[in-house]
C-alpha cells in the first residue's frame, strides 16, 4: 500500500486529502498515468502540462523516481503563497 | 540572523524583527497583507495551506540562494497558514546587511522565489460563503524568472576590485567510470596520488572553499581533505548537473565565484583559476567562463558566478539537454583560450592513465 496526499486545488479531485492505494510497484510518472485513467476531471487536474511536484516520503522531485510499497505520495499543484 | 517559521498564530511584527547586527547599515522588511477584495468580490478571508517540513526546507533553500549572491548579516521568514482575515498579515520577510542594495534586493528575490517555488496554496473565502482556491499567475512566474535573465548578463552586485573574490570549487568525481571498467577514475594513482588529488592539490591554493561531487567511495574522497557531496536522488540520473545542483546548497554563502573541474584532468595549469577569474570579473564579464585549448573546449573546466547555478532548477525539471555544454551555452558562457594542450589531458581511460604514468 501506498499514500497519496492531495494538497491545494487538488483536494477537489478527493475531499478528505489523502487516500491510500495498493501499489504493484513502478515510477512516479506510472502513477500519474493511473490517477489520470480515472476520469476527465482528473486527466484534466493532472494534466502533464499543468505544472506540479511530486514528493516522496516528504522528498520534492524534480524528476519522475520509484515509488516503493509504503512510501508516501505527495501530489502539489502550482503553488500560491505569499 | 537566518531564520524561517511557520506560524498559525498572527505575526508579531514587534518579536519578528530582532536586533540586526552591528554592521548592518540597512534593514528591510516586506509585510505581505490580505487585501480585501478579489476580483471585484468582498474578500472575508485567506486559508493557506503549507506541507510541513517540506515547505520549511524550501524556504530555507531559497535563503540560501539569496546568501550565496547577497552579502547579508540577516534573513529572516515568517510565514502565516491557517485562516488570514483580510487586513492581518500573511508574510513577513527581513533582510540586512552592511549596504542597502544586498537588502532590498535579496529581500525581492526571496519573495519572487517564495511565490512561485514554497509549497503554499491559498483559498480565498468570502463574505457570500463562496470559497475557491487560488490559481497560480503567470506574473509571478515572470518575477522569478528575472532574475536568471539578470544572472545571465552578469549583473550580480560586484565587490570592488580591490577585494579578494572568495571563489568555491567542486571536482566532478560522480561518473559511473565506465570506460575504466568501472573503477573509481578519480581515486586512480598517478605517481602516487590519486587523480582527484591532483585536481584538488591544484585548486586549493586558488579557493576559498573545495568540494567533491562523488557517489562512490565517499571516504577515500573525503581522505583529501574536501566536503564529499552525493548527488541528490531528487535529480535523478542527470550527469554533472545533478552533481553541480547537489552541491549548490553545500557551498559557503558569500561566495563570489564557483570553479569547476573533473576529477580525471590532473595536470591542469597553475594559472587557470586566476585567468578564468580575471575574464568573469572583467567589466560586463560573462556569467561563466570555459576553458579552451586549440583541440576543444572544455566544457567540464569552468569558472561561473553562483547566480548561474540558479538557471539550473528550471532546467532540470523539463526534459532538456543535460550536458554541461548544453547548459553552458545556454548560459551565454565565454571561451578562454589556454596555450598548453597538454595541460587539459583528460584521462578517460586506462590506456590514457598508462600513458601519463610512463
Amino acid at each position: 500500500m501506498i499514500t497519496i496526499t492531495y494538497f491545494g486545488s487538488l483536494k477537489l479531485l478527493q475531499p478528505s486529502g489523502a487516500e491510500t492505494l495498493s501499489w504493484p510497484g513502478g515510477t512516479t510518472d506510472e502513477l500519474l498515468a493511473q490517477l489520470r485513467s480515472r476520469g476527465p476531471e482528473w486527466a484534466e487536474a493532472l494534466h502533464p502540462d499543468r505544472v506540479f511536484k511530486l514528493a516522496v516520503n516528504r522528498r520534492l522531485l524534480h524528476v519522475a523516481a520509484p515509488i516503493e510499497d509504503g512510501d508516501e505520495v505527495a501530489i502539489l499543484p502550482p503553488v500560491t503563497g505569499g | 540572523m537566518f531564520s524561517v517559521r511557520i506560524q498559525t498564530r498572527p505575526i508579531s511584527l514587534a518579536t519578528a524583527h530582532d536586533q540586526a547586527h552591528d554592521r548592518c547599515g540597512a534593514e528591510v522588511r516586506f509585510v505581505g497583507k490580505v487585501r480585501n477584495d478579489a476580483r471585484g468580490a468582498a474578500l472575508e478571508c485567506l486559508v493557506l495551506e503549507h506541507f510541513p517540513g517540506v515547505t520549511e526546507s524550501e524556504i530555507e533553500r531559497i535563503v540560501g540562494l539569496a546568501r550565496q549572491r547577497w552579502s547579508l548579516q540577516k534573513a529572516s521568514v515568517v510565514h502565516r497558514v491557517g485562516r488570514i482575515a483580510v487586513g492581518e498579515d500573511i508574510v513577513v520577510v527581513e533582510t540586512a546587511s552592511a549596504h542597502r542594495r544586498d537588502a532590498y534586493e535579496a529581500n525581492v528575490f526571496i519573495m519572487d522565489y517564495l511565490k512561485t517555488e514554497a509549497p503554499f496554496w491559498k483559498q480565498e473565502c468570502f463574505a457570500d460563503g463562496r470559497a475557491h482556491w487560488v490559481e497560480a499567475r503567470a506574473s509571478d512566474q515572470r518575477a522569478a524568472q528575472r532574475w536568471l535573465a539578470e544572472g545571465r548578463q552578469g549583473a550580480e552586485p560586484t565587490v570592488a576590485s580591490a577585494q579578494r573574490r572568495r571563489i568555491g570549487a567542486l571536482i566532478l568525481a560522480g561518473g559511473e567510470g565506465s570506460r575504466m571498467g568501472y573503477l573509481n577514475k578519480g581515486l586512480q594513482a598517478l605517481h602516487g596520488r590519486p587523480l582527484a588529488q591532483h585536481v584538488a592539490d591544484g585548486l586549493r591554493p586558488h579557493v576559498d572553499f573545495l568540494a567533491i561531487s562523488a557517489n562512490h567511495d565517499l571516504a577515500a574522497y573525503e581522505s583529501l581533505g574536501a566536503t564529499v557531496i552525493a548527488d541528490d536522488p531528487a535529480f535523478g540520473v542527470r550527469g554533472p548537473l545533478a552533481g553541480i545542483l547537489s552541491a549548490l546548497g553545500r557551498f559557503p554563502p558569500g561566495l563570489d565565484a564557483i570553479m569547476v573541474a573533473p576529477c580525471d584532468a590532473p595536470l591542469l595549469p597553475a594559472d587557470l583559476v586566476p585567468r578564468l577569474a580575471a575574464a568573469l570579473f572583467a567589466p560586463d564579464g560573462p556569467p561563466a567562463v570555459v576553458a579552451a585549448t586549440a583541440s576543444q573546449t572544455h566544457y567540464s573546466i569552468f569558472m561561473c558566478r553562483p547566480g548561474m547555478l540558479i538557471s539550473l532548477i528550471p532546467r532540470m525539471r523539463e526534459p532538456s539537454d543535460f550536458s554541461l555544454r548544453g547548459w553552458l551555452r545556454a548560459c551565454g558562457c565565454a571561451t578562454l583560450q589556454f596555450d598548453d594542450e597538454q595541460a587539459f589531458a583528460n584521462v578517460n581511460d586506462l590506456p590514457a592513465l598508462q600513458a601519463l604514468r610512463a
